[in-house]
């Protein structure tokens, strides 16, 4: 699976499982939360990320 | 809108007691104008040089390069938003010192993918062949910032400088007669005018949102670009500095020369004097922050391509790295959608020679492409003969140089489409 901001270039790729990063410039993170929110986030990412790997190619993510 | 650009050629730069054009020998009063430039306390000091074209010379590394240019009474202000009034830039007429510019000297490299030397001014050997610099005369201005001052606030006071500096010098010419005088075509949207010929638009970056710009770093009018959306600018804006380059040309950004001689925008002028089309306008935009944010930018910058300049085509440039890549292709490709042929301009970025470098993006539609690059091209140079920097730890660096990359000299490579380079892939 791809975490990445940059959807046009996961897909022009052939990406088939993609979870949407935050930004081009902190895709896991977010440098305008506290640190406590910032890794709630991070964790929500990653979840994701692995989540999508159990879900069918092409499907939500 | 109607710019004339009046030119007043420049063959020797000379120290003198008073700043005028003696026939094509521009005498400058250099403490004249450090006490001008030295009003702003963010300076220590400022020291100048001169330095000629073809001369056994490397300066660096280069904040900034800025051709000579003055507004005449009655027009446009100068550098709106920046040393005045955020007005339109663009009307009545501008003074050009040509066959010179003022270069402002950073005190250290900014580093990025440019490294410890940063761009240089060359100025003579292979490597200067590449830049259109090398056949200028040059007034470099090296500043030594005042203690404390130094990040955003150093960086801002020396695009301040820069531009103070050229209009200055230019201001001395200001009540001569020109050499040459060049008035553009009125460019206008609005009514067919030319029937049979394309309509062709120009959309430029001019930021990218890879990183964030200084609160007060001056790039449209003397905004810093965020939250903005697509705008649609007469070309004579940019020609006449509406816009100027960010602090960052890492990655291929040009510098306020090349916006004032915007490669694009004169070529597109010269073949709509020469009747080849009909040159409609532009939209200066900006690459995106996250997917969001770039589909409104793409979106906004098609649409007003599509709907308010009715154009039949488009150039298409970049700002910056890699993810701009992105933001070029999907605008080019809803042009495209929409029947719009496009033709976007690209660099290689990963530096390996492979023509798939050069692309982030495979639409079909997008097969008009001009590689506008070099990054990869590195020369072997002679030692310089003679170096200026602002300090001697830098000096020293310059000196002891022997290959340099097309990345470090100033004027090879940007992505704005000066380039005297050109990829052939077989």
């Amino acid at each position: 699976m791809q975490l990445t901001s940059a959807l046009p270039i996961a897909k022009m790729v052939g990406s088939n499982r993609v979870v949407l990063g935050t930004g081009i410039v902190h895709v896991a993170g977010d440098a305008n939360l506290p640190p406590d929110e910032e890794k709630a986030l991070r964790r929500k990412l990653v979840e994701e990320a692995l989540d999508s790997l159990r879900a069918e190619e092409g499907g939500a993510g | 809108m109607n710019l004339t650009l009046a030119y007043h050629p420049v063959e020797a730069l000379r120290f003198d007691a008073s700043t005028r054009l003696d026939g094509t020998t521009l005498d400058i009063d250099v403490d004249d104008l450090r006490g001008l430039l030295l009003e702003d306390e963010a300076f220590e000091d400022i020291a100048f040089e001169f330095v000629a074209p073809d001369e056994d010379c490397r300066a660096g590394p280069v904040f900034d390069i800025i051709e000579p240019r003055a507004k005449a009474a009655s027009s446009s202000p100068d550098f709106p938003g920046i040393l005045g009034p955020p007005l339109t830039a663009g009307m009545g007429t501008t003074h050009v010192l040509s066959g010179m510019a003022v270069t402002v000297l950073d005190e250290h490299a900014a580093g990025g993918s440019r490294g410890s030397i940063g761009r240089v001014l060359e100025m003579t050997g292979p490597a200067a062949e590449g830049s259109c610099y090398s056949k200028l005369h040059h007034l470099v201005v090296i500043p030594r910032m005042a203690p404390g001052r130094d990040g955003p606030a150093a960086q801002r006071a020396k695009r301040v400088a820069g531009l103070k500096a050229a209009v200055h010098l230019a201001r001395a010419v200001a009540s001569d007669a020109p050499g040459e005088s060049r008035t553009f075509e009125p460019v206008d949207p609005g009514p067919p005018g030319r029937p049979g010929l394309p309509r062709v638009a120009y959309v430029g970056q001019i930021f990218s949102r890879q990183r964030r710009a200084e609160l007060d770093e001056p790039v449209l009018y003397g905004h810093n670009t965020t939250g903005m959306l697509p705008v649609l600018l007469h070309p004579d804006e940019w020609l006449d500095g509406g816009v100027v380059t960010s602090y960052y040309t890492s990655m291929g950004g040009a510098e306020t020369y090349l916006y004032q001689n915007h490669p694009i925008i004169t070529e597109l002028y010269r073949r709509h004097h020469a009747g080849e089309l009909n040159f409609v306008g532009t939209v200066a935009s900006i690459a995106g922050s996250d997917n969001t944010d770039r589909d409104r930018n793409c979106h906004a910058a098609a649409a007003l391509v599509q709907w308010a300049l009715k154009a039949d085509a488009a150039v298409l440039t970049k700002y910056g790295g890699g993810v701009p890549h992105a933001d070029l292709a999907e605008t080019a490709r809803l042009l495209e959608t929409a029947g719009i042929r496009t033709s976007v301009m690209v660099s290689d970025v990963s530096r390996d020679r492979r023509v798939e470098s050069a692309l982030l993006f495979n639409f079909p539609e997008l097969n008009a492409i001009v590689y506008g690059g070099g990054n990869d091209t590195r020369w072997q140079v002679p030692p310089a003969g003679r170096v200026i920097a602002a300090t001697p730890a830098v000096g020293e660096l310059l000196a002891g140089v022997r290959e340099l990359g097309a990345m470090n000299v100033a004027g090879v490579t940007n992505q704005q489409g000066a380039s005297r380079l050109r990829a052939v892939v077989y």
